[in-house]
C-alpha cells in the first residue's frame, strides 16, 4: 500500500490503491462465460413469457383506477349537469302550462281584455297567481300530474263562463271586486273534488 | 386507417421482424464487449462482487428491453454506461430502503478466524464504501465511473452529459473528501 510522505499524512490510506486491489479480486471471480451463459437463459424466459411480470399485477390496478376515475367523473358530471328543485318545479309548471294551454289559447284571449292595458296588467298578475294557486294546491294534495292539465282546463273554461254571465248581467263596467281573480285556493279544491266525483 | 407495409403484407413484417431481431443481436454483441467495465461501475455502487454481478445482469436485461429507444449505434457505449449508473441508484435506493426497514446487518463475513492483516483491509474497504456513499450524488457518479470504471473524462461527460471541465472538478472534489473521511477515521482511532 502507499504512504503519502507528509508525516502528517503518514497514516493516511491511499484509496486508489484499495480500490485497485478491489477491483483485481472481483474480476478474478467473475466469470464472463458463465455470465454470458445467465444472461442468455434469463432473455429466453423473458421472451418465453407472455405477459411480462410486472402487467399481471398492473392490469388489476389499471382496471380499478379507470373504475374510480369513471365514478368520480360521474358524480362530478351529476354535480353540474343535476337539477336543482327550483328548476325542476318551474319545469314542470311550463310543461303543465303548455298542455293545459293547448286546447284554451282562445279563452285567454277572451278572458284577458286587449283594449284596457291598465286593467289587462291587472288581470295577467291576478291570473298569474291563480295559476300558482292552483299548481301549489295541487302539490299539497300530492296530485297526479296527468290530473294537473285536466283541472286547469277546467277551471279556465268555469272562468270564461263566470266572466260571460257576469258580463251579460251588469251593465259592462266591472267593479274592483269583480275584476280579482276568480280562482283561490279553495276554488281549486272544491273544482279538483267536482272533477273526481 | 391507411395501412402500413408491414400490416399489408406478412412478408415486409416478417422482413423487419428479422431485421431488428438481427440489429438486437448485432447491438447485444456490441454491449457484451463492455461487459467488464460495467461490473465495475456497477461493483462500486455495491457492496461486494456477487451483487455487482447480479446488477450487470439487470443492467444488460433493461438495455435489451429498451433497445429500441437507442437510435444511434456510435452512442452505444454511453447509453450503455447510462442505463448502468440509472440501474446503480436504483438499486442502491431500493437497499437502503431494505436496510432500514430490517435493520440488515453490515458485517455479514465471520472475521473469527482471518488474519489481522485482512480484518484491517476489510475494515478499510468497508469504510471506503461507506464513504462512497455518502459522496454528493453527481460526485458519486464520477467517481466511481472513474475509479472503478476507469472511463476517460470524455467517456463521463458523454454519459452524464456534462463537459469535461465538470467532470474533472467533481472528481477532484470526491477525492479530496473521501481523501479527509480517511484522515477524519484516522484521527478517530489515534
Amino acid at each position: 500500500m502507499k504512504k503519502t510522505d507528509s508525516p502528517n499524512n503518514k497514516e493516511i490510506f491511499e484509496f486508489t490503491d484499495l480500490i485497485r486491489k478491489e477491483k483485481e479480486e472481483a474480476l478474478q471471480s467473475f466469470q464472463k462465460e458463465a455470465f454470458r451463459a445467465r444472461l442468455k437463459r434469463r432473455i429466453e424466459e423473458e421472451s418465453k413469457a407472455p405477459i411480462p411480470f410486472v402487467f399481471r399485477f398492473r392490469r388489476p390496478v389499471i382496471a380499478t383506477g379507470t373504475v374510480l376515475i369513471l365514478i368520480v367523473m360521474g358524480w362530478i358530471a351529476f354535480q353540474v349537469f343535476m337539477l336543482t328543485p327550483e328548476e325542476r318545479d318551474a319545469r314542470a309548471i311550463e310543461k303543465t302550462l303548455v298542455r293545459a294551454f293547448e286546447s284554451q289559447e282562445f279563452l285567454i284571449a277572451r278572458s284577458v281584455p286587449q283594449a284596457e292595458p291598465a286593467q289587462s296588467e291587472s288581470n295577467i298578475h291576478e291570473f298569474e297567481w291563480s295559476l300558482k294557486r292552483v299548481v301549489y294546491s295541487v302539490r299539497r294534495e300530492d296530485t297526479a300530474d296527468s290530473d294537473v292539465p285536466r283541472i286547469l282546463s277546467h277551471v279556465l273554461q268555469n272562468a270564461v263562463q263566470f266572466r260571460e254571465a257576469e258580463e251579460e248581467t251588469s251593465s259592462g263596467v266591472r267593479s274592483e271586486s269583480e275584476d280579482r281573480l276568480l280562482f283561490k285556493d279553495s276554488d281549486s279544491h272544491q273544482m279538483r273534488y267536482r272533477i273526481q266525483d | 386507417m391507411i395501412k402500413t407495409d408491414a400490416q399489408t403484407f406478412p412478408l415486409v413484417k416478417k422482413m423487419k421482424a428479422a431485421e431488428g431481431t438481427e440489429r438486437k443481436s448485432r447491438v447485444l454483441e456490441e454491449l457484451m464487449t463492455h461487459q467488464e467495465k460495467v461490473f465495475l461501475i456497477c461493483l462500486g455502487f455495491s457492496r461486494n462482487p456477487a451483487d455487482a454481478e447480479d446488477l450487470t445482469q439487470e443492467v444488460y436485461l433493461k438495455a435489451l428491453r429498451n433497445i429500441d429507444s437507442l437510435t444511434d449505434l456510435s452512442l452505444v457505449k454511453f447509453w450503455l454506461y447510462r442505463v448502468t449508473r440509472n440501474t446503480c441508484v436504483d438499486f442502491s435506493r431500493k437497499r437502503k430502503i431494505r436496510r432500514h426497514s430490517s435493520l440488515e446487518p453490515e458485517h455479514e463475513q465471520s472475521e473469527s478466524q482471518t488474519p489481522e492483516s485482512e480484518i484491517e483491509a476489510r475494515e478499510q474497504l468497508r469504510f471506503l464504501k461507506k464513504a462512497i456513499q455518502r459522496l454528493p450524488k453527481k460526485q458519486r457518479d464520477v467517481f466511481i465511473m472513474k475509479e472503478y470504471g476507469d472511463l476517460s473524462y470524455r467517456e463521463i461527460a458523454e454519459t452524464l452529459k456534462i463537459n469535461r471541465g465538470t467532470v474533472m472538478s467533481r472528481l477532484n472534489r470526491a477525492r479530496q473528501t473521501i481523501k479527509d473521511q480517511f484522515k477524519g477515521e484516522h484521527n478517530e482511532k489515534n
